[in-house]
């Protein structure tokens, strides 16, 4: 599979490609970015330390928001993967990385699924916004710590 | 509440800060000291990030960092000017763990042929040696 990947026409191209890499690299910062800062205001209106905006307004603004960005953060996550697969599958913080935004994803799928912003006081949900709170700032450092680590 | 976030918040700071100074990228993984290796490729990679070789000097496996790809190119060094089994010397800086077999490279020398992939550092290595 990790062969399959590497020898892809993508992943070739991306290997010696001196402007397409930093591209795709800063698409990636854009994405999870983007989803990093809605994810998080949406969960500190949540909690109630911004109340300006109803929840419904944050949640209609910043949702969709979030979806495009995960989206583009995967796709192109997903890129610079095919570049060193078999590097990246080794090293264990990118593997840490993966288990907390798969946590990640699976918390807020969980949240919109049952539509837990209707009911910002129930400890239910105020617990799963503060896992949010943790885990897509944990996956932040993990995925910044492994250009640092063998 | 406000105390947890402040908690939070201190941990996602020490998290960001708490990069080693033994990192991959960079020099901050890397001796001040001028280091010379002289061996026989085994592996070479030019692509990003950033371009690779392997060396093996004395029977131990070194692995050697060059430059990023744009930088490593423009130094004229490609997969193609060097063979697996050719002869190369080396010089830059090597890893400060003595245990690491590891240095990053601002000359690559391959028979005749001198490819500075830092060249300003690689001057700086001229101008002590003249000195």
């Amino acid at each position: 599979m990790l062969d399959w990947i590497e020898a892809t026409t993508v992943a070739t191209f991306l290997r010696r490609s001196v402007w397409a890499y930093p591209l795709v690299n800063a698409l990636h910062i854009l994405g999870l970015g983007a989803l990093v800062t809605s994810a998080l205001l949406m969960d500190l209106r949540i909690l109630g330390v911004i109340r300006r905006i109803s929840i419904d307004d944050v949640v209609r603004l910043l949702r969709p928001v979030a979806f495009v960005a995960a989206a583009l953060a995967v796709l192109t996550g997903a890129l610079l993967f095919s570049v060193k697969p078999h590097e990246y599958w080794a090293s264990p913080v990118f593997v840490t990385k993966l288990t907390l935004l798969a946590l990640a994803l699976l918390n807020a799928g969980i949240f919109v699924l049952t539509s837990r912003h209707t009911y910002p006081g129930q400890p239910v949900t105020r617990l799963m916004v503060l896992a949010s709170l943790f885990l897509w700032l944990a996956v932040l450092a993990a995925g910044r710590l492994i250009a640092f680590f063998d | 509440m406000q105390t947890i976030l402040k908690t939070f918040a201190a941990i996602a700071l020490a998290a960001l800060m708490a990069v080693p100074a033994a990192a991959h990228h960079g020099w901050g993984w890397t001796s001040d000291e001028w280091f010379e290796l002289e061996g026989t490729i085994t592996e070479i990679y030019v692509g990003n990030l950033h371009a690779t070789l392997t060396v093996e000097a004395d029977g131990q496996l070194w692995d050697i960092d060059l430059a990023p790809l744009s930088r490593t190119l423009n130094a004229g060094f490609d997969e193609d000017v060097a063979a697996v089994g050719d002869a190369v010397i080396l010089i830059g800086h090597r890893a400060t763990d003595p245990d690491e077999f590891h240095m990053k490279a601002v000359r690559v020398i391959i028979g005749d042929q001198t490819y500075d992939v830092y060249p300003d550092f690689a001057a700086d290595y001229d101008a002590q040696a003249n000195a």
